[in-house]
């Protein structure tokens, strides 16, 4: 009895003094995955929103005021989105840079929308996230249904390939692109000889490449990330495959080639990506900027939070004020705002207009951008 | 495209067996699930591809690839030797005369622990692992082996052989084999139980240390959430080919690696896990015991 | 027997009323993000209850829990996609679905070994949350369902987080009513008695079979209601959040309070929720506690916190006497 009572005072003591917080600063949210498999990415995100705000910071604050980062980890899934987003309205944010998985870029902006808090996701490619109606929501990276067609058409009409193999990792952004792709291939004249799933993290795909080798088809398409590509492009290597191989965003990464080998040769690579914005001098000044701080190279998603953080401070500035809707009709307002990649210009519905993107093969061991520009 | 396929599973088996051996040696001696072994598999291929990458870029052994795979298998073995006796120290032995129950929820709390544990220490990057391997491949009636996949299977054999020999014909194997059948008969006749408990862990543990290199060398990455699906794997090899036998425990590693891959390869990949489990379910519904029969040890 | 972890006769316990009239006023004195919180942890004990009468009454270790929560939460999202089926007519379903999902895994269960029973129960929930992402017809797969409607009453629509409180305490109610009506029913006994001794209870006339499937089923039954409430509440659900370690951590949330304790159990799912959202920084941390502390529970104190010392001795009984 008195063990339940003596728990029950000490978490309500608990959660009482926890819940003091400071009201003198500015709060910017950050959502992604900060546990889980996809660490690393929430956490190179959180880098890149961090430099923004420090600089912000460094140049005197906002308003008057300084600006504080508040992570939230919403560990990849949409309960844990749903957490997070609730944990950041209760520390007051004004605006949020989040989140990675649409999974969880979709509870969360609900979540938002009843506070009118924006929301700038810097990876969330859903097509549906901004067909809701909800007015908060930005995003810089642009949708799956458009790179599926643009995957699809290059397939067909730049290749100039008809038969295509398609192999998603079962993931909500990988199936999507390989159904996009599929359905575009197939609308133009090509044929998809197969359509099958691998499971991410499983190393051994000689199962599924083997029956694909024994289907023959010209090309293999695959929608999901680096770690499970690479192995597909290694193993594929082995078993003497001759196909041409495309896929898209998520596997573009150094690593990829690492883990690949010999086996990456001649993949193309549909990606947004920072080789093309490298000569840009808002570009260089973030490069030099990151490597100050962290000694290290960017990547794509820090880049792109960096970007969305960016945008978000401006937008609280434009608004003159950190009521949160004033913030987000100001970021709806901006025309060609310059950002580290590029102008930004956001539609009704929230989405970049001309996003980046760009057609990369593997030469030599490196991305080379073999189209760019794509539409 | 059959035979090859079939090689394809057999390799993968081999894997699967050799860990099932290990999860069922320690399930006959002590009912318990060892739900961290999939684990120690996992950070023997850290340990592994830690020392790989240091042997080949610092051109230590000269670029003998074979001189620096013997001795990163060893070192690989050794590292995950001591976890496994750290585990069975930490998590098992203090609760060895509790019921198995808690024993379980032990090992699935050690699973945990290590795959986090290692996640915060290292990074949740993965790692490439240097191939160690002969290069190349030959020809068997139209199908392809390569020289890595041969290598696999005979050190796994080779393993799995040392292993028989050590439970058969040494003193220490025999005394093994008691323990293993009767837990309080051993413990009369002067043989110290926990001793050989953690033998049994030693040894089972280098060998999935060992399979981790190999694995990792073959696959060419490890990261660390291989240990979750080896260790699911392994307990499903394991009870398919009935727990607490050893061959059963390689009988089901190849089954399950050959199913896994006909069914991936000629029905539908996405669903193969879905279609291996309902493979289990059904077998274990006509066959309780699993393909060969139980062999668990008499507790005290 | 049954004295020993449930609560006595309802005598008018004082502590018991004031945290029922807390319980009652608490979303009208606290802060919104409390009232959240407070809905999470209804959702929990929901479920930990449920896991609980697997595990603490039948004996029965299930370690893909989380399956029946993905199947009930699925049941409206799939009702909804399909039949718009307001939330009042699919709530009985979800339950009924995923009391199914538990028979269906409950006939296996029965045939295999006791040991096995963790590592199908594992497998079968792993397989659940397959079958979610897979099924994309049914499904829509990864992807996951959204836009279910909020629940409506009598023309009020929660929308709300203190409606959507109270919908779930009505519920966290009935099911601790339910759980401790159990525990001193003859049913009840009947399972404590399984757990205990086998071939004793099967001597006694007890149908062993069916009692092991009607534990499986109720206990997934309950925890597909939890699954409704949450996605009537959260409005979108996907495979994801259905998956090993969310069968880990309500599982833990039995252990912590004491398998089969009904207060435990209710005070376990409350620590094991609050104590990470407190801790949100360290997130980095909260699996690897949830690792340590079950290893450190089941060395010092098994019988969890709120448990009793016979605890420790009831599974090997049951372990001896098991019949196949």
């Amino acid at each position: 009895m008195w063990n339940k009572a003596l728990i029950f005072s000490f978490l309500a003591v608990f959660i009482f003094a926890v819940s003091a917080s400071a009201q003198s600063t500015i709060k910017i949210g950050f959502g992604g995955p900060l546990s889980g498999p996809q660490t690393e990415i929430g956490k190179k995100a959180l880098s890149g929103v961090q430099l923004a705000v420090a600089e912000a910071n460094a140049k005197g604050g906002i308003l008057g005021k300084k600006l504080e980062v508040i992570p939230a980890d919403d560990e990849g899934k949409s309960e844990g989105a749903v957490n997070a987003a609730n944990s950041l309205i209760k520390k007051e944010v004004v605006g949020v840079v989040g989140h990675w998985n649409s999974a969880c870029s979709f509870p969360a902006s609900e979540v938002y929308a009843e506070k009118n808090i924006a929301m700038i996701t810097y990876a969330s490619t859903n097509p549906k996230l901004t067909e809701r109606g909800l007015k908060n929501i930005f995003r810089t990276y642009g949708r799956d249904d458009e790179h599926g067609r643009i995957n699809g058409e290059f397939i067909v009409n730049t290749l100039k390939k008809k038969s295509v193999a398609i192999l998603h990792d079962k993931g909500a952004y990988g199936k999507m692109m390989a159904e996009i792709t599929g359905q575009t291939v197939k609308k133009l004249g090509g044929e998809v000889v197969i359509f099958d799933g691998i499971t991410s993290g499983e190393k051994d795909f000689r199962a599924i490449l083997t029956k694909i080798k024994s289907l023959n088809p010209e090309v293999l398409f695959y929608g999901g990330y680096y770690s499970d590509f690479g192995l597909i492009l290694k193993q594929a290597g082995e078993l003497g495959a001759k196909w041409n191989f495309v896929s898209v965003g998520g596997t573009y990464d150094p690593e990829l080639i690492k883990i690949a080998g010999e086996g990456a040769e001649g993949a193309f690579i549909q990606a947004i990506s920072l080789d093309a914005v490298k000569d840009q001098p808002s570009f260089k000044r973030f490069l030099q900027a990151f490597n100050d701080k962290y000694k290290t190279d960017p990547d794509l998603w820090a880049a792109i939070a960096y970007e969305n953080a960016d945008i978000l401070i401006s937008g609280i500035k434009k608004a003159g004020s950190t009521d949160s809707k004033k913030i987000i009709d100001a970021i709806k307002s901006f025309k060609d705002y310059q950002g580290t990649l590029g102008p930004v210009t956001f539609n009704e519905k929230g989405d970049i207009m001309a996003p980046l993107l760009s057609m990369f093969q593997v030469q030599h061991g490196k991305f080379v951008p073999y189209i760019s520009g794509l539409k | 495209m059959f035979l090859q396929q079939v090689i394809n599973g057999v390799i993968l088996g081999f894997i699967y067996s050799t860990l099932a051996m290990g999860m069922t040696m320690v399930f006959g001696i002590t009912q318990v699930i060892h739900f961290s072994h999939g684990e120690v598999f996992m950070i023997g291929s850290f340990v592994g591809v830690g020392a790989a990458v240091l042997f080949t870029e610092s051109g230590y052994f000269g670029g003998n690839i074979l001189l620096i795979l013997v001795v990163t298998l060893a070192l690989a073995m050794m590292g995950a030797a001591l976890l496994g006796l750290l585990v069975d120290r930490t998590c098992y032995r203090p609760i060895r005369r509790s019921p198995r129950i808690n024993s379980l929820v032990s090992a699935i709390g050690s699973s945990i622990f290590i795959q986090q544990a290692a996640i915060l220490t290292l990074g949740s990057k993965f790692r490439i692992f240097p191939f160690l391997f002969p290069k190349g491949q030959f020809n068997i009636l139209g199908s392809m082996v390569s020289y890595a996949q041969l290598s696999i299977v005979i050190v796994s054999l080779f393993l799995m052989i040392i292993f028989s020999i050590f439970l058969k014909y040494t003193r220490m194997g025999k005394a093994l084999q008691t323990v293993a059948e009767n837990q309080k008969i051993a413990g009369l006749l002067g043989i110290n139980v926990n001793k050989f408990i953690a033998l049994t862990f030693l040894i089972v543990s280098a060998m999935a240390g060992a399979t981790g290199v190999l694995t990792g060398s073959y696959y060419g990455s490890v990261d660390f959430f291989v240990g979750f699906m080896a260790g699911l794997k392994a307990f499903t090899s394991m009870i398919l080919g009935g727990v607490g036998n050893v061959t059963g425990a390689v009988l089901g590693g190849l089954v399950i690696g050959v199913a896994e891959t006909l069914i991936g390869g000629y029905i539908s990949n996405d669903n193969k896990d879905i279609l291996v489990f309902l493979l289990l379910i059904i077998i274990l519904v006509f066959r309780p015991t699993g393909l060969l029969g139980e062999r668990i040890a008499e507790r005290t | 027997m049954s004295q020993q972890y449930l609560p006595g006769k309802w005598k008018a316990n004082p502590w018991l009323l004031a945290i029922i009239a807390l319980s009652l006023i608490f979303p009208w004195i606290s802060p919104e993000y409390y009232v959240e919180l407070a809905f999470n942890v209804g959702i929990y004990i929901i479920l930990a209850q449920s896991l609980n009468i697997i595990i603490g009454f039948a004996g029965l270790l299930n370690l893909g829990h989380a399956a029946f929560f993905g199947v009930g939460a699925y049941t409206y999202g799939i009702l909804w996609k399909f039949f718009q089926l307001p939330f009042i007519l699919a709530l009985p379903l979800s339950a009924v679905f995923a009391a199914l999902t538990g028979l269906l895994l409950g006939l296996p269960v029965l045939r295999v070994r006791h040991d096995y029973i963790a590592i199908v129960t594992l497998g079968f929930g792993e397989v659940i949350k397959l079958i979610l992402n897979n099924w994309t017809a049914l499904t829509d797969g990864p992807n996951g369902l959204y836009g279910m409607a909020p629940p409506q009453f009598l023309g009020l629509i929660l929308k709300s987080r203190i409606h959507y409180y109270y919908l779930v305490l009505v519920f966290v109610y009935l099911v601790l009513f339910i759980m401790v009506r159990l525990g001193r029913s003859r049913l009840g006994r009947a399972w404590i008695a399984i757990r205990e001794d086998e071939v004793s209870a099967a001597s006694l006339g007890i149908k062993i079979d069916r009692l092991k499937l009607l534990a499986f089923t109720l206990g997934a039954g309950l925890a597909g209601i939890a699954g409704c409430i949450l996605a009537a509440k959260h409005r979108f659900i996907s495979p994801a959040g259905f998956g090993f370690y969310e069968s880990i951590i309500i599982l833990c949330m039995v252990i912590v309070g004491g398998i089969g304790n009904i207060p435990g159990v209710v005070l376990g799912a409350s620590i094991l929720y609050i104590i990470p959202e407190i801790f949100r920084e360290f997130s980095d941390f909260r699996m690897i506690t949830v690792g340590v502390a079950m290893i450190f529970l089941m060395i010092f104190r098994p019988e969890g916190i709120l448990g009793k010392e016979k605890r420790k001795t009831i599974w090997v009984q049951m372990e001896k006497r098991e019949i196949r």
